[in-house]
């Protein structure tokens, strides 16, 4: 297994890069850049927005800029023998001539310096490191909730196949999966913030000077965006596990447990779940990735501050080093869900054997 | 013996009553809670903070070194918690001589003084070595010199413009912070600023608030005890609600108890809340269609270049037009002032903005101390844009709706921004009330940055987008309306606008010897008729300004432009 593993996570650098590649391009390819909105001010000089794109380096060719995105401004050097020699960064006078040059101070991703956001002009990594607690705590929090509601409810759904039960959690599971995010959450605002005034509207914590002081506080502000970005979740598992089950139940197996005399609560929880979990295992891994793209809109309604807002805005804005900084979170997180699922996969069904 | 008691009582209760005011503990109100519209931060250092998210914090911590008056929305001398007393100016009209108040402290003891002024002009004059995009905002100050005691700046500028003031004034932000001391100067390793922890956390501060912490939803700013006057609130929480309905909701709920500008449908209903508390004013919040003057497919520079590229000037130190390619449409000012004509604002402004918005006769705001009020909107008046049309030459010949010339069809496109749904509004009913004249319009609405570069390269038909005027008002739009603004590329009058009377015009309102507000206005009022008369733009609207808060807040008395207007005084319940 750790074999595999460690294999699995070798294969994963070619794919993480070609993602990498494959971003920079449709992302240098998008009409527009960052450059003419950061110096969007009449009162700025002309010559000045030019040499701005000169200083960020846009006017070099696309594959130097991916690479001094990978390898940094800074040079490699091994055993004194340079590998990279890096850029010197243009320095512009304040009627924008170019009077000379000076080292180039950004490290490269190989050296797990990914930049300033051009924006907010703080390090990316600080960044994405103050809001990845807040999009786990979120994503998380929502696929539990969506794995503890929805397989229990598809189990039950397809072991009383055609009741009132059944029939009404597969109503309300196309209702949930159809009701748009924004909509839902909206509402929850309205009905449960506003209206009621029995939940917090949104953020982390309550907004005074002091804000979270007790784990209520943070409980309190979980609730509706959890239970927004949780009903789909919801939705889709009972929907798969309902199908799942109802696959297993129709086995010989099954119809052999319930011929010894077992119970039926032993028959379905014990004996059919187990099977019908295999596929949910696949859900798993791709599940993971989508904890940081699926929470845009709920983040967004929520002011929760995740993630996922960043990303967006971040495209929106063409804010580069950002945008890739992101992307790569995203490969790795990819990666490392499907290999989740297929070690899932392997401890659930014993017919699999890694290697 | 009752009427003395009576008497007795009510001369105790007239002078205790203010002093229960006086009485009042810092800190002793509830905080002010207000949502920031965007994702994040950026740095809460005044040198370097570009957004207005950011700014929304260093308002509060660094000092202004120019006060500006409310009403005028222009610098005034004697203005509370700026730095300068009063100024006076050398006849030349370079020379400024600002006297400073003493009774300004940083909140950790230290005085707020000239030498603090000297090293943030020297941080703004070394800009790029640390990311700031204000360089320019020095360009025009040759020297800046300090007293020996710290409170007297004189400031000397490369030439006596009006726009001087401007670039005098700046927030100041503490020396000491920094390690930097007169003697050290200009020398100093300014790009240390980027790493440095003032970035963000902000300990030092010389307004009503002192930094407490910064996370990835919230900014907390305490109250200042070393502040020149008591601070009631608590302090000022700055909290990311990046949705604009959500924020609104959210004010109204009274989980935020100030909101600024909220989204035009909202106004209504918080007006009419008995809870909350608004005020209104016209905005420097401008949108405008801008037609290109110049064939897009031949972009070139609008002025005579040396072979350095730098703009031949003429003896009136102004550039030296070059004739451009006209545009096929719009090179004809009597199709851009029947496409004026054409357009009913009114319609646009309810439909856009729910009627929150002044319609703008030329370029500058209703607002603005040089407004020409006696210069009046162009009216919709569809017949007369048909008769210009027609005397320019575009009939329908073939029937089909849509007016021709030489087998030419009178269509354009028309671009603005995606995501804004107010420009989309707007976009869509020019295109309404053109096709009302036989002019056909193409909108679409595309990425923000892309329309910028489309903009900027000069290549485009028409393109509606906004501005927003600088604050304190300074009127002079030079680069905008100006020759020496048309360059491919780079420069903002991407229209290719030229007229020399508005370069001599718009330089003589800018260099008036002694910039005194009454003796430019002239100026700019004949500026204003002239750039309607060309239709420089085809001028749209300027959106109303709006502010709430919730009524348990006393003292709030906004001002233009100024939400936070003696914030130190509110009394906010808590």
């Amino acid at each position: 297994m750790g074999r595999y593993v460690l294999r699995r996570l070798i294969q994963a650098i070619p794919t993480i890069l070609g993602i990498t590649v494959l971003s920079f391009l449709i992302m240098s390819a998008a009409p527009g850049g960052p450059a003419a909105a950061l110096t969007f001010d009449p009162k700025v000089p002309a010559k000045q927005r030019e040499a701005m794109q000169e200083k960020l380096g846009f006017n070099d060719p696309l594959p130097v800029q991916y690479v001094r995105w990978l390898l940094g401004e800074k040079p490699i050097k091994v055993l004194g023998v340079t590998l990279w020699g890096g850029r010197d960064v243009p320095v512009f006078d304040r009627q924008g001539n170019e009077i000379g040059t000076k080292p180039g101070t950004s490290g490269g991703i190989i050296r797990l310096d990914f930049g300033r956001s051009l924006f907010y002009k703080r390090p990316v990594i600080d960044m994405l490191k103050q809001r990845a607690g807040a999009t786990v705590q979120l994503g998380f929090t929502a696929l539990v909730l969506g794995f503890s509601i929805g397989i229990p409810i598809g189990i039950l759904s397809a072991v009383r196949r055609g009741s009132l039960f059944d029939n009404s959690s597969r109503v309300l599971a196309v209702l949930f999966n159809a009701v748009p995010v924004f909509w839902l959450g909206l509402m929850l605002i309205l009905v449960f913030g506003k209206w009621l005034g029995a939940l917090p509207m949104g953020n982390q914590c309550p907004l005074t000077i002091k804000g979270c002081v007790t784990l209520e506080d943070r409980v309190s502000h979980l609730v509706l965006p959890v239970f927004t970005l949780g009903t789909g979740w919801i939705a889709v598992l009972s929907r798969y596990m309902r199908t799942s089950t109802l696959d297993v139940l129709s086995q010989d197996y099954i119809r052999t447990a319930q011929a010894k005399g077992l119970p039926n609560s032993k028959v379905w929880f014990v004996h059919a779940t187990r099977n019908a979990l295999i596929p949910i295992a696949t859900i798993l891994g791709p599940a993971i990735p989508s904890l940081l793209s699926g929470a845009v809109i709920t983040e967004t309604i929520f002011s929760w501050p995740g993630l996922g807002r960043l990303s967006f805005e971040a495209v929106i804005q063409q804010d580069y080093p950002m945008v890739m900084a992101v992307v790569l979170l995203s490969g790795v997180i990819t990666v490392l869900g499907y290999l989740l699922s297929d070690i899932l996969y392997a401890l659930i069904d014993p017919r699999i054997r890694l290697g | 013996m009752k009427r003395t008691t009576i008497f007795v009582i009510v001369i105790l209760a007239t002078i205790l009553a203010p002093m229960t005011v006086f009485a009042q503990e810092p800190g002793s109100g509830g905080p002010i809670i207000e949502g920031n519209g965007g994702t994040s931060i950026g740095p809460i250092n005044d040198l370097r903070c570009s957004g207005t998210d950011c700014r929304a914090v260093t308002q509060w911590l660094a000092v202004g070194f120019l006060g500006v008056d409310p009403v005028t929305q222009y610098f005034a001398p004697n203005i509370e918690g700026a730095m300068v007393k009063d100024w006076t100016v050398s006849e030349d009209g370079m020379t400024y001589t600002f006297n400073l108040v003493d009774n300004l402290v940083w909140s950790d003891g230290e005085p707020v003084d000239g030498w603090d002024y000297l090293f943030t002009y020297y941080a703004y004059k070394h800009a790029d070595e640390f990311e700031s995009p204000y360089g320019y905002t020095v360009d025009d100050i040759d020297t800046v010199e300090v007293s020996e005691d710290g409170y007297t700046v004189t400031v000397k500028f490369l030439s006596a413009s009006c726009g001087v003031l401007s670039d005098a004034a700046k927030n100041v932000v503490p020396s000491h912070v920094f390690g930097w001391t007169p003697e050290i100067g200009e020398s100093f390793d300014w790009a240390s600023l980027i790493e440095h922890p003032y970035e963000v956390t902000p300990d030092v501060s010389g307004g009503p608030f002192v930094f407490e912490s910064m996370d990835s939803e919230r900014v907390v700013l305490l109250t200042n005890e070393n502040y020149y006057k008591t601070v009631i609130p608590e302090g000022f929480l700055y909290v990311t609600v990046p949705d604009q309905v959500v924020m609104a909701e959210r004010f109204i709920a009274g989980e935020l108890n100030v909101i600024d500008n909220p989204q035009a449908a909202k106004r209504e209903e918080i007006r009419n809340n008995p809870n909350l508390q608004s005020y209104s004013y016209t905005a420097g919040l401008w949108d405008y269609l801008s037609l290109n003057f110049a064939n897009p497919d031949n972009p070139m520079d609008g002025f005579e270049k040396d072979a350095d590229g730098n703009p031949v000037l003429d003896e009136n130190g102004l550039p030296i037009p070059v004739p451009q390619d006209p545009h096929p449409l719009f090179g004809d000012v009597r199709v851009r002032r029947a496409i004026q004509l054409a357009i009913d604002l009114d319609e646009i402004m309810e439909k856009a903005v729910l009627g929150e918005g002044t319609v703008m006769p030329s370029f500058l705001s209703v607002s603005s101390w040089a407004f020409d009020a006696d210069l009046a909107p162009i009216a919709r008046d569809v017949d007369a844009a048909k008769a210009l049309l027609a005397e320019a030459g575009w009939t329908d010949t073939d029937g089909d709706g849509i007016l021709d010339k030489d087998g030419v069809k009178f269509s354009f496109e028309l671009l603005t921004n995606e995501g804004n749904t107010r420009r989309g509004q707007i976009a869509e009913l020019v295109q309404q009330h053109l096709a009302q004249v036989g002019i056909e319009v193409q909108v679409s609405a595309i990425d923000f940055n892309q329309l910028l570069d489309i903009g900027d390269a000069q290549t485009f038909d028409a393109i509606i987008l906004g501005w927003r005027n600088s604050y304190p008002d300074d009127p002079d739009w030079t680069g905008l309306f100006t020759t020496d603004g048309d360059i491919v590329g780079s420069g903002f009058n991407s229209m290719s606008y030229s007229n020399p009377e508005v370069d001599r015009l718009m330089k003589a309102a800018n260099n008036v010897p002694g910039c005194k507000p009454e003796d430019r206005a002239p100026l700019y009022w004949e500026l204003q008729r002239i750039l309607q008369d060309d239709q420089a733009y085809v001028w749209l609207f300027n959106q109303n300004g709006f502010y709430a808060a919730n009524k348990s807040i006393e003292n709030w008395s906004p001002q233009p432009n100024n939400l936070f207007w003696q914030a130190e005084t509110w009394k906010i319940a808590k």
